[in-house]
């Protein structure tokens, strides 16, 4: 694979991903840009931590073979 | 929005420079490697993009630390934060399924001696919850006996906490917790509910004693009021009759108040005026039995003016201590005649007070309103606290 291959990609999908829109790839999956709201969590230790918000990459495979 | 093949392709084309063909036919290559990756169990890694990884049959998808910062900039920097207050409450409800889920985020940012703080801190927070359980269950032991569960002796510290902190907070989904919080729900209505009842069944049994109470307080009323009649009675001269030798056949029973009447401008008609003039001028009393009585020598050998002795009829003009004022002038003779038989110098007047005739009987004869005062002080009671002064001519 050709290094500037790579690297459009690589840059193609951040910047997409960054625009809200999801990149699906034909024989693997789709990645999406998905909004994680903020949340309580308690550990075993019993200690309560309030989880800030975080933007984040999902990746979901396709269905179809592998 | 979504970006399918041929937007990808177009973009690619776009961002590298090469052909379309080129694109397309590294894409493949690349799904193709990825893919073959998964196959064998590997990870394949995109340097500056992020990682694949085969989990089974999963394959997920791990970007790389600068991509997920810039993807995530709007909330770089923020840390999960330590919620101390909310301890007890994710305490009672949280423990079980959610605690498999814990971020492990928050832990990595926690430097060990934090960490130990905090356990140390919750698990001081879980004993006192415990205790507080144990304290409130021992309370109620007395009220509900049959609530009381005898611990199981297989069951660790930290079960029993939970148990116990759970049925405290009633948000367990333990089915026992429930029926628990039921019964202690029922028993506590049927407790409140026999309060109630007894509490019926005590004021039931009072009604008497307030009924008895009652009465006491309306034969009270009445002896009150029968007292208050006997006085009023008493002060308007309704019983006088019973110090005569005959009591009167019709007596007035304005009499007293008449006198506390006139009492009461005692001081002007000390000053002779012009009102009881009109009917002074009608003196009964000297003229009639009294004067029968009195004369004689023995008026001649007493002093001029006194309490006691024969009226003397000399005088023309005299202050009196007036004890009787009657609109009855035949009681007033009789009342008269009685002071006369005790000794007293006792003269009537007839005046006329707003119109109504009144007969003042009067014992002594003074010089002056002071001297008649000094004699007043000595008289018997009722007379020394229910009289006035006047100036008979």
């Amino acid at each position: 694979m050709e290094q500037e291959f790579i690297q459009a990609f690589r840059e193609v999908l951040r910047e997409q991903i960054l625009r809200r829109n999801e990149v699906k790839l034909n024989g693997l999956g789709v990645f999406r840009f998905e909004h994680q709201n903020q949340f309580q969590k308690q550990h075993e230790d019993g200690r309560v931590v309030m989880m800030p918000p975080r933007d984040t990459i999902t990746f979901s495979r396709e269905k179809r073979g592998t | 929005m979504k970006i399918d093949r041929e937007q990808l392709t177009e973009l690619l084309v776009e961002k590298s420079g090469l052909d379309k063909e080129q694109v397309a036919s590294q894409l493949d290559t690349l799904v193709e490697r990825i893919r073959q990756a998964a196959r064998e169990g590997k990870s394949f890694h995109i340097e500056g993009f992020g990682t694949f990884v085969a989990k089974g049959e999963e394959l997920l998808f791990e970007p790389d630390e600068p991509l997920q910062t810039e993807v995530n900039q709007k909330y770089a920097g923020m840390k999960p934060i330590e919620l101390i207050g909310a301890y007890r409450e994710q305490a009672a409800g949280g423990a079980g399924a959610d605690d498999d889920n814990v971020v492990e985020a928050g832990e990595e940012t926690t430097p060990a001696s934090r960490r130990d703080k905090i356990r140390a801190r919750a698990e001081k927070a879980r004993k006192e919850a415990a205790r507080r359980a144990e304290t409130e269950e021992e309370a109620e032991e007395p009220a509900l006996p049959e609530k009381k569960e005898a611990p199981d002796p297989q069951m660790t510290e930290t079960e029993r906490t939970k148990e116990a902190v759970e049925s405290k907070e009633g948000k367990t989904g333990r089915p026992a917790g429930k029926d628990t919080a039921k019964e202690g729900f029922k028993m506590a209505r049927k407790k409140s509910f026999k309060k109630a009842r007894a509490e019926g069944r005590k004021s039931r049994d009072r009604q008497p004693l307030s009924a008895v109470a009652g009465r006491i307080v309306g034969i009270s009323l009445i002896l009150v009021a029968v007292m208050a009649a006997g006085w009023w009675a008493w002060d308007a001269g309704w019983f006088e009759g019973d110090l005569e030798p005959d009591p009167p056949a019709v007596e007035e029973p304005d009499n007293r108040p008449s006198m506390s009447q006139e009492q009461q401008g005692g001081e002007e008609t000390q000053q002779q005026p012009a009102s009881e003039q009109g009917g002074g001028q009608t003196v009964t009393g000297d003229e009639t039995g009294q004067n029968a009585v009195s004369g004689g020598d023995p008026a001649a050998q007493q002093p001029a003016y006194g309490l006691r002795g024969e009226l003397n009829t000399q005088l023309a003009s005299f202050y009196t201590i007036v004890v009787h004022s009657l609109t009855n002038q035949p009681r007033a003779d009789r009342l008269a005649e009685v002071l006369m038989e005790q000794g007293y110098r006792v003269s009537i007047r007839s005046v006329t007070v707003d119109g109504i005739p009144y007969w003042r009987v009067g014992i002594g004869q003074f010089e002056s309103v002071q001297s008649a005062q000094e004699a007043a002080e000595g008289i018997p009671e009722p007379y020394r606290s229910d009289h006035f002064i006047r100036n008979f001519q």
